[in-house]
């Protein structure tokens, strides 16, 4: 019934807005390309709005965005994974490849009787980020979400992810060690930047996301115990004035930090680059909260910020140590601790000779493993590796004990 | 007028009779409802449209035969040329006159139109297909002889010397459906109309009477939603209703009601009814799943 | 094969799953020729056609007051499907929303499921404007 513009070699789905300012988005910009120039073209089945195009083709790649506005969360999924069965009822004939990065998008992709290999890209799990975003969530409702994980975990061919932490969750889980790879978020190194005109002579950054799980209130907090430092600025660069954004405003006015908060919202990368590279620190404040330290994370922020050749300032957690060494590219602190931060955060501030060797040790550690090029190329020799398996298709790794029951309803 | 005209004989005598007689009763599918009563409120609507102008017509052939008459009697044209031509315009005048009469006797209260066909084409979205609806329709006019409940005393009003207001009650449409989920809609509307016949000398010493109008009206609904497929719960009111809610063994009763006011003899926004209905439902929450939450 | 997927129902919604007749120009349903738009020539379904006409019917008064007469109803209308559906679409517009029965091609999650969603928390969440990633950038 849905005819596509041209038979597509690859097929990349992704529940998410494409393209964007967020870090999935960035993900995203990387990742289907590199799909597409493995398998010589491909489908790029993402979501979008009113003034994003819903079908566009450009060369070998045709976009295919679900542009249906349904209020309610699951119900729009669900929507969106039906729309992408027929997308995949239509590319059955040429499909070899397959990769998707959530629960929406994977029980079409990973059928029992499929010719293509199907790849899992896991950054998180539904079944464990929505409460966050949505507190009534019935545990039934999220059980069955964990079913349908667990089944695309098994049944998929190979599972990638960024970050060791969240490749020994998936373990726990009962996914097969073999088939996991961890490649980690990348950043290409950023040259000097010129210095944005309305910036203050000197400061601190943060800048992402604003979920209760990035811990930006420890770092207000922390920044209420620097304001002996006169002329120190703190720089929010926030992805959207969200109602977290707000909450935190008034916040850093309760800790009468008004005058001394700067709040950016929705820079475009090449705004945002300015900002970081003249930055003194950088600061990711993760909490100390079953999503980061259990599921784990990758936040691309300390990533982009190495490449930048600013010293990091983060929450001590798995997630974080695989991307920096304490006292070497930045400082590592105890989580949800204002004074620790704010004490490692002075301590640097009062050596530039210090934050100078990490900056240095930054690039070099972006530049050595962390660049996407080194991502990429880690992708694409495992979509090779898939090539040459083709008729090892959703071998069984699940622990016997970890049942999926209904998950193929 | 040849559209209205057109319009008016096309319909079937089953239609037709509804024009005649004004009323319905009985069980209907929503579909056959529509289908008999569409062609109707076409027809009305171009008549409502058209009799105005048939009306002007009716009266410019009036002034140009009497204007004729006098031309003529004054010796202008002669009585040979001048007798049939006003004979002719005095024949169109009638004849217009006929048509607008006869419109007029067929007309439909405009709350058929624009709250009684939109509501049921609403209602039959929520209906298994085939299924009936009962429904009892009065389209005579609001201010019928029949509907006057009294009339006040005269009394001054402004420059009004002499004011009779003229009550009229006018319960034109009721009706019940059962929904495609199990649970059922009934509904009665009633409404209170003044009619104010307000009287006033005008300059030139004329006695002037024109009519004002005033009404509330009366919107009430029962809504029953079965257990097997709801529960019900609290909701946020948004909008200004009266709301009770009377729980029985296998099924809960919400009966709802709201007063809608208007200066005028035009009907409301069938909105208003449907606000009424949708009030209902948004206290409706899924029953649990048998076995409840795991 | 999957049956019509538009939904019926106007204070609660159900699924339609009538045979398909085709699918939808615009959104890619498939859909039964009951939930085919006339008004369109017969190339969207009932939901993509009010969508896109929809908001020209519907009225609705900035203070909320109810208007003595809309227009949506009041000159030619022919109450047929394709106003119904406009209707509808401008009804949930301006704040309806309708209880749902049943999970389009997913009789997995039920209406307990998508009613757990119904609370939105935030817009940051990383989910609700649609992001189902790692919100992180
Ligand atoms: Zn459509
Ligand atoms: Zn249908």
């Amino acid at each position: 019934m849905t005819t596509l513009l041209r038979s597509p070699e690859s097929l990349y789905a992704a529940y998410d807005r494409f393209p964007t300012q967020k870090g999935a988005s960035t993900h995203i910009a990387r990742f289907a390309p590199a799909l597409f120039r493995h398998a010589g073209g491909g489908l790029l089945y993402v979501l979008g709005d009113s003034s994003m195009p819903q079908r566009q083709l450009e060369e070998n790649v045709e976009i295919v965005r679900f542009r249906r506005e349904i209020p309610n969360f699951l119900e729009r999924a669900i929507a969106f994974q039906s729309a992408l069965s027929r997308i995949v009822d239509a590319a059955r004939g040429s499909l070899r490849i397959a990769h998707f990065r959530d629960p929406w998008s994977g029980p079409p992709l990973v059928t029992a009787n499929r010719s293509w290999a199907a790849v899992y890209e896991v950054n998180a799990l539904p079944s464990i980020e929505l409460p966050n975003a949505f507190p009534s969530v019935a545990p039934r409702t999220l059980a069955k979400i964990r079913a349908v994980e667990l089944h695309c975990l098994e049944a998929c061919d190979a599972v990638v992810t960024p970050s060791r932490t969240t490749a020994s969750m998936l373990e726990r889980l009962g996914v097969n060690r073999a088939k996991i790879t961890v490649i980690p978020n990348g950043a290409d190194p950023v040259p000097s930047q010129p210095r944005p005109v309305d910036a203050p002579e000197r400061y601190i950054l943060y800048f992402g996301a604003m979920q209760r799980w990035q811990g930006v209130d420890t770092l207000l907090r922390a920044f209420a115990r620097l304001t002996d430092l006169d002329e120190l600025r703190l720089v929010v660069c926030g992805s959207a004035r969200s109602r977290d954004a707000r909450r935190l405003e008034s916040l850093a006015s309760k800790l009468g930090l008004s005058d001394r908060v700067v709040w950016q919202y929705e820079l475009h990368d090449r705004e945002l680059r300015p900002w970081l590279a003249n930055a003194e620190l950088s600061v990711a404040p993760l909490r100390e909260c079953a999503r980061n330290v259990e599921q784990g994370c990758a936040p691309l922020k300390i990533v982009e910020s190495l490449a930048a050749g600013v010293p990091v300032v983060a929450s001590n957690l798995p997630p974080v140590r695989e991307i920096v060494t304490d006292g070497i590219e930045g400082r590592l602190v105890v989580p949800d601790r204002p004074a620790d931060l704010a004490r490692a955060i002075r301590v640097l501030l009062h050596s530039p000779q210090r934050r100078e060797e990490m900056s240095i040790a930054a690039r070099r550690r972006v530049e050595e493993s962390l660049t996407w090029d080194h991502a990429l190329a880690a992708l694409t020799a495992l979509y090779e590796r898939l090539d040459s398996l083709p008729h090892q298709r959703g071998r069984i790794a699940l622990r016997p004990e970890i049942s999926i029951e209904g998950a193929r309803a | 007028m040849k559209k209205t005209l057109a319009a008016l004989n096309a319909l079937t005598p089953e239609q037709k009779a509804v024009l005649q007689e004004k009323r319905l009763e009985g069980s209907y599918t929503p579909q056959a409802m529509l289908a008999l009563l569409r062609p109707v409120s076409e027809f009305d609507r171009l008549s409502d449209k058209s009799r105005v102008g048939i009306g002007c017509w009716s009266a410019v052939f009036f002034v140009l035969a009497v204007v004729c008459l006098i031309v003529t009697a004054n010796g202008v044209i002669p009585w040979l040329l001048g007798a049939p031509l006003i004979l002719g315009l005095l024949g169109a005048f009638l004849f217009f006159l006929v048509t607008v009469i006869r419109l007029s006797k067929v007309d439909l209260s405009n709350n058929f139109r624009q709250i009684a066909l939109p509501f049921v084409a609403i209602l039959r979205e929520d209906m298994e297909k085939g299924e009936p609806m009962q429904m009892k329709l009065d389209l005579t006019a609001p201010t019928a002889k029949t509907k006057k409940t009294g009339e006040s005393d005269a009394y001054a009003l402004g420059v009004y010397y002499k004011v009779v207001d003229h009550f009229y009650r006018d319960a034109w449409f009721e009706g019940s459906a059962w929904l495609a989920d199990g649970s059922s809609v009934s509904w009665a509307i009633v409404e209170d109309i003044t009619e104010s016949m307000r009287t006033k000398r005008n300059a030139r010493g004329k006695h002037k009477t024109k009519s004002k109008y005033r009404k509330i009206c009366h919107l009430a609904v029962d809504v029953t939603l079965p257990h097997k497929e709801y529960s019900v719960g609290a909701a946020e009111p948004s909008i200004d209703a009266k709301v009770k809610v009377k729980p029985a063994e296998k099924r809960t009763t919400l009966r709802l009601k709201r007063k809608v006011k208007i200066k005028s003899n035009e009907p409301w926004d069938v909105r208003a009814l449907i606000e009424l209905v949708a009030e209902a439902f948004r206290r409706a929450k899924p029953a649990a799943p048998a076995g409840g939450a795991a | 094969m999957m049956g019509c997927e538009c939904r019926g129902g106007f204070f609660a919604l159900r699924d339609c799953d009538q045979p398909v007749a085709t699918s939808c120009g615009t959104c890619g349903r498939g859909v039964c020729s009951r939930h085919l738009s006339p008004a369109s020539g017969f190339t969207q379904c009932l939901d993509c056609w009010a969508q896109g006409h929809g908001d020209e019917q519907q009225k609705v008064a900035d203070d909320g007051s109810v208007p003595a007469v809309d227009r949506s109803v009041a000159d030619d209308a022919a109450y047929d499907d394709d106003w119904a559906y406009g209707y509808r679409h401008g009804f949930y517009r301006s704040g309806y929303a309708p209880i749902y029965f049943g999970s389009h091609s997913s009789r997995y999650y039920d209406t307990y499921d998508t009613r757990s969603f119904d609370d939105d928390y935030g817009d940051e969440s990383g989910f609700s404007e649609g992001d189902g990633g790692f919100g992180d950038s």
